[in-house]
């Protein structure tokens, strides 16, 4: 493992059989520097998105600059896409480029009866028709139905791209 | 003879928005309204008002009307039924409205009444007119530098209790700090000429504020709202920016920042309030409803409202 820094923002990246997983870590901002991000070069990169805090204005364009250098024949995959995230995804034209796929990410559900959130991790491929896969949970031996809490359109629109 | 700071009201037919609210408009007996058939209005009523408040239906469905409109958009007040955050950008891209009021839930009718009196008096929206007291926090700061801002923001934040909204709400607060106070830091100061001083510089360069002039950022809070109130003290921000940003989607190649910051944050805030004092002072207030649920959050009608003193 190897590990890149800039600023607040952490590239700790390993090798995975064909792939290069690159874990972010920290914010998506004006810290990320091209040209360093993009000296971490691969056919296939997988960026794992777990700990990601947030993702601002200039992060967007840095992060969409940095997937240029690697030029259009590199293919890249997210995993464990936080919503905040999707979020960008979903408002930002060109965010998710069109040699990159999400494979996971993270959408949010609410138990009514409990009155309390969960962030849940869906595989891309589970969503159908763009609704959100029904979804269960068991708290102290009781199992509870769990809402989708979000437009389910507009939610998944990153999935259209 | 009608009086120079009039407010129009475009209505007409019974499924008009505008005419549903026509009776309880009325009951606020505001000499400064004036009701009128939308063929029936001449150029010289617009350039006699200081407002015209009108139904998106009329826009699109009467071309005279539009290029009319058009014309006096900086007047133009819209109200519409929206589905979603696309509808509403490409209506104010459309009409170049500088009030657009989301007409789908039940916080509206005294955002219009506030917004009439705001128009008739000549004033800007404050943060306090959207607070229905008891405020339940209240906080404020100064950002002389752009060093280390997400941890200027994050205390910023700490004396505010968010523990009962939904988990990413947070981090839409301080994703909407670090855009307008990125602004307020690196796209406000102008020099006496009206240049830019810091616009095209990288930013992750540190600036520091003048201290004549330093940015300020205050936070007032009620049981179901928070409101961010960004302020700088050059009054640069013109119209012609916020119609061009507003609602473009797309980052730019540019020198400076991405050129989505404003549409990053009109896409997150429940209502956008720009107030523009030109030479003066930029104030953007940003309300937030509190939600257990993102759902809740996320379904919540949305406005923009950009008030714009004339240099006199």
């Amino acid at each position: 493992m190897s590990t890149l820094e800039m600023g607040q923002l952490k590239f700790i990246s390993e090798t995975a059989g064909d792939s290069l997983v690159i874990h972010i870590e920290g914010s998506i901002n004006e810290d990320l520097v091209i040209e360093k991000a993009a000296e971490l070069k691969h056919a296939h990169i997988i960026f794992d998105m777990q700990k990601v805090k947030m993702i601002n204005s200039c992060g967007i364009r840095e992060w969409i600059r940095m997937l240029d250098q690697h030029g259009t024949e590199a293919k890249f995959e997210y995993v464990n896409v936080p919503q905040i995230v999707i979020q960008q995804m979903n408002m930002i034209s060109g965010f998710l480029t069109k040699n990159a796929k999400v494979n996971t990410f993270y959408a949010p559900y609410f138990i009514e009866d409990l009155d309390e959130e969960r962030q849940v991790l869906l595989k891309a491929d589970e969503i159908k028709d763009f609704k959100a896969p029904k979804m269960s949970a068991t708290v102290d031996g009781t199992e509870y139905e769990l809402d989708f809490d979000a437009i389910e359109d507009q939610y998944f629109r990153f999935l259209k791209r | 003879m009608i009086a120079a700071h009039q407010v129009l009201i475009l209505s007409d037919t019974p499924q008009d928005i505008v005419k549903q609210l026509e009776s309880i408009i009325v009951e606020l007996r505001m000499p400064a309204i004036r009701f009128i058939h939308p063929s029936k209005i001449y150029r010289s009523d617009l350039i006699e008002s200081v407002c015209v408040l009108m139904d998106h239906a009329w826009f699109e469905k009467n071309q005279n009307l539009r290029e009319l409109i058009l014309s006096h958009s900086d007047k133009l007040g819209i109200l519409a039924t929206v589905s979603g955050q696309e509808e509403m950008n490409r209506i104010l891209k459309e009409t170049g409205a500088c009030h657009f009021f989301g007409m789908s839930g039940t916080h509206t009718f005294q955002d219009i009444v506030n917004f009439l009196n705001a128009r008739i008096e000549n004033r800007f929206w404050t943060a306090e007119t959207f607070i229905e007291p008891p405020v339940t926090a209240k906080s404020h700061f100064r950002f002389e530098s752009s060093e280390n801002l997400e941890q200027q923001i994050t205390r910023a934040l700490e004396p505010h209790d968010l523990l009962s909204t939904f988990e990413g709400f947070k981090p839409i607060l301080e994703k909407i700090l670090n855009e307008t106070l990125t602004n307020a830091l690196f796209n406000a100061p102008v020099d006496s000429d009206g240049s830019p001083v810091h616009r095209a510089r990288n930013r992750k360069e540190v600036v520091l504020a003048d201290p004549d002039k330093i940015p300020t950022l205050d936070i007032i809070e009620d049981a179901d709202k928070i409101i961010l109130t960004v302020r700088d003290f050059y009054g640069s921000l013109t119209k012609k920016v916020i119609d061009h940003y507003l609602t473009h989607g797309q980052v730019a190649e540019k020198e400076g920042g991405a050129g989505v910051g404003l549409f990053l944050i009109l896409r997150d805030a429940h209502k956008l309030v720009i107030n523009i004092e030109p030479g003066k002072m930029t104030e953007f207030i940003i309300v937030l409803h509190k939600f257990k649920r993102f759902f809740h959050y996320q379904v919540l009608e949305k406005s923009f409202h950009l008030f714009e003193r004339k240099p006199s």
